[in-house]
């Protein structure tokens, strides 16, 4: 009697609970995961007729793919040569198949003719472990070489976001600067470039020092320093026209020009005649300027916060380069950001407003260190003798930075968690001050 | 010649006596080998029970499952076999055998917890054979059905109680973690339920993600975590295999 009435009432409680969950029976919670890389298959692209394999001639675009996906650390792609030759089938059909592979996803397409002159590539993310398609998409592009590229890194950035949820910066530029032959005739080019390296152009040419190239938030213009009138001036330069406008020549120091989040301001350190650092604002349209930074140590190499509200800097008025933030518009005193190192410059922050990298020394070496701004964690991610100049992917998963490699200044990327490294290729000479670009619009 | 034969007549009975006897073993080794069989009947039977100790520990909610049966308390023991068959039919065999031999350590340990147990999880179930009596000559070998239900659901309950059940989950718990690529979207504060179906052997047939706060994603590398998980670790002791698995995806960082 007892055990009925229990009965009704356990049938009762049973009616309140989703179907679901009264067959759930063992009850588990997961508390952690790996870091692992996604083991991917990334098939060659089919090209549709001859015209199309004509017009990719030796171009791979699986391969850029595969060495986008790579480059990020988050992924582990199939080998080439292990790759089978049939690659069709529904994705229901061939997931087991490609799981027995230790493929978790495979992404595979052909490449058409779309309209008078471009050509589509219509590619699809297959799940092997659900077996389920995940993106089916086009995308069309013009033939060039360059838009070709691009093409495939914008497929790799979407299977990135897909899978990772974070969006992909394959299809981003980088600046820098590169430095050829010896004093006195010293050839200086600002270049642009995907951000895996290739397609690398020159957006200016002097025999007198260029630096400190920044992007306008539009990705439209660069920022930089040049030495071509004798002495430190700040330009800025409309990348897809070439036009240019001197904006900073005051007398003394012009540098490290850092484009506020709204397009419209700019910090800049000037010297003045008195030849100490300080931090300025200047109104693009107006020229308007304002001092932020009146202190006799050297206050230098701004970069504002994601929301614009902030910037930070760098300063030795404790000793020691140490990175400060302040508020422009604020009468507060600029606060101390770096304290578990010794030094520590050049600072970047991340798209987030989270992390703040900056150069760090390290028994004699400098190496590129990222803080937890909220808890002021700080890990060192390079292992080089002389890491410098970190700027962050507009996704915020990879740094670039220039390096050293036997005694050559070279660019390479690392991963923020420190884990994957990679070299970008360098044609010749010097390469430094990279500077990542914003997402394309 | 009389003590010749009476000799003789002791023949028959002590034969008679071994043969008893014999039959004796032979039967009861019967009766402890049919216990083999059942396995495919006891992970049905499990997996129906579902319901009944989904908070581990508390035997009633087989009484959940048991509702529609209520007028008739006989029908609840079928009307609890049938749906598992359907996705059982090719483990039954196969699993037999393996869970055999298992069976027997859990028993040794249930002793003390065990008890305590095992008499809560009968009363549930003695009610139902006594009602429909005696006419049905199908009623022993159901009777013995019940029986060995009820032999395993003891077992089950002790093993429960033995804390292997524990022991099993955090083996799963283990191979999930290991398996959960966990993507950078994944943040601090994510708190996703899955409801997770697996066979005897456990191979992972189903994966639905539930409730989620995270984005595609996310529930895409949780998917993909409890598939590559697959197959499963075994329970310790068969009888505590469920099909339906809840898991929780709570990053504690």
């Amino acid at each position: 009697m007892s055990d009925r009435g229990r009965r009704q009432w356990l049938l009762a409680l049973c009616l309140n609970l989703s179907a679901a969950a009264a067959n759930a029976q063992l009850r588990i919670e997961v508390t952690s995961g790996v870091v692992d890389p996604i083991p991917v298959a990334v098939a060659p692209l089919v090209a549709a007729d001859a015209e199309t394999l004509a017009a990719l001639g030796t171009l791979d675009l699986a391969g850029i793919i595969r060495r986008d996906l790579e480059s990020s650390g988050r992924f582990r792609a199939l080998a080439p040569e292990r790759m089978p030759a049939d690659t069709s089938g529904s994705a229901a059909l061939i997931a087991a198949d490609w799981r027995a592979r230790g493929v978790d996803y495979l992404v595979r397409g052909r490449v058409s003719r779309e309209g008078l002159a471009g050509f589509a590539i219509d590619y699809e993310l297959v799940g092997a472990l659900v077996g389920q398609t995940l993106i089916t998409e086009r995308v069309v592009t013009p033939n060039q070489t360059s838009a070709w590229r691009n093409a495939a890194h914008r497929v790799a950035d979407r299977v990135y976001e897909r899978i990772l949820g974070v969006r992909g910066a394959f299809a981003t530029r980088v600046a820098y600067v590169s430095v050829d032959g010896a004093p006195p005739t010293q050839s200086y080019q600002l270049i642009v470039a995907d951000a895996d390296g290739e397609g690398p152009r020159v957006v200016l040419e002097s025999r007198q020092p260029l630096m400190s190239p920044a992007w306008s938030p539009d990705g439209e213009w660069l920022a930089y320093v040049s030495f071509e009138s004798g002495a430190a001036a700040i330009y800025v330069q409309q990348l897809r026209t070439g036009e240019r406008r001197r904006v900073s020549a005051r007398v003394g120091v012009n540098g490290a020009p850092a484009w506020a989040p709204d397009g419209q301001r700019m910090a800049l350190t000037l010297s003045g005649s008195s030849g100490n650092l300080d931090l300025y604002l200047l109104e693009l349209a107006s020229q308007k300027l304002t001092r932020l930074t009146d202190d006799l140590a050297i206050d230098t190499e701004p970069v504002w916060s994601p929301d614009g509200v902030t910037l930070y800097f760098t300063s030795d008025r404790a000793g020691a380069p140490q990175v400060y933030r302040m508020r422009p518009g604020s009468s507060e005193r600029p606060q101390r950001v770096t304290f578990g190192v010794g030094y520590a410059a050049r600072p970047r922050v991340s798209p987030d407003g989270r992390q703040l990298a900056f150069v760090t020394r390290e028994s004699g070496a400098f190496r590129i260190a990222i803080q937890e701004l909220e808890s002021g964690q700080v890990r060192t991610l390079t292992r080089g003798r002389l890491d410098e100049s970190p700027s962050f992917a507009p996704n915020g998963a990879l740094l670039i930075y220039a390096g050293r490699e036997r005694g050559a200044a070279t660019l390479a990327t690392v991963s923020v968690d420190g884990l994957t490294g990679q070299r970008l290729r360098a044609d010749r000479g010097e390469v430094r001050d990279p500077a990542w670009g914003p997402f394309a619009r | 010649m009389s003590r010749a034969r009476s000799a003789k007549s002791w023949r028959p009975v002590a034969l008679s006596i071994a043969v008893h006897a014999g039959l004796v073993v032979v039967v009861l080794g019967a009766a402890s080998l049919t216990r083999e069989p059942p396995p495919p009947m006891r992970m049905t039977i499990e997996a129906m029970v579902v319901p009944v100790s989904r908070l581990p520990g508390t035997p009633q909610p087989a009484a959940a499952a048991l509702p529609p049966a209520e007028p008739e308390p006989l029908p609840e023991p079928e009307s609890e076999i049938e749906p598992a068959p359907q996705a059982e039919p090719p483990a039954p065999v196969v699993p037999a055998p393996t869970a055999a031999p298992k069976l027997r350590p859990p028993p040794v340990v249930p002793p003390k917890p065990a008890p305590v147990a095992v008499p809560s999880a009968r009363p549930a179930i003695v009610p139902t054979p006594a009602p429909a009596p005696r006419e049905d000559p199908l009623r022993a070998v159901r009777e013995r059905e019940l029986q060995q239900q009820m032999a395993a659901e003891e077992r089950a309950a002790s093993a429960r109680a033995a804390g292997l059940g524990a022991e099993w989950a955090a083996a799963i718990q283990a191979r999930i973690q290991r398996a959960w690529i966990r993507p950078p979207a994944a943040l601090a504060g994510l708190d996703c339920t899955v409801d997770v179906i697996q066979v005897q052997g456990g191979a992972v047939v189903s994966v639905r993600v539930r409730d989620c706060n995270g984005d595609a994603a996310v529930r895409q590398s949780i998917e993909d975590a409890v598939y590559r998980a697959s197959p499963l670790p075994s329970p310790p002791d068969p009888a505590l295999f469920e099909r339906n698995l809840e898991v929780r995806f709570r990053p504690n960082d």
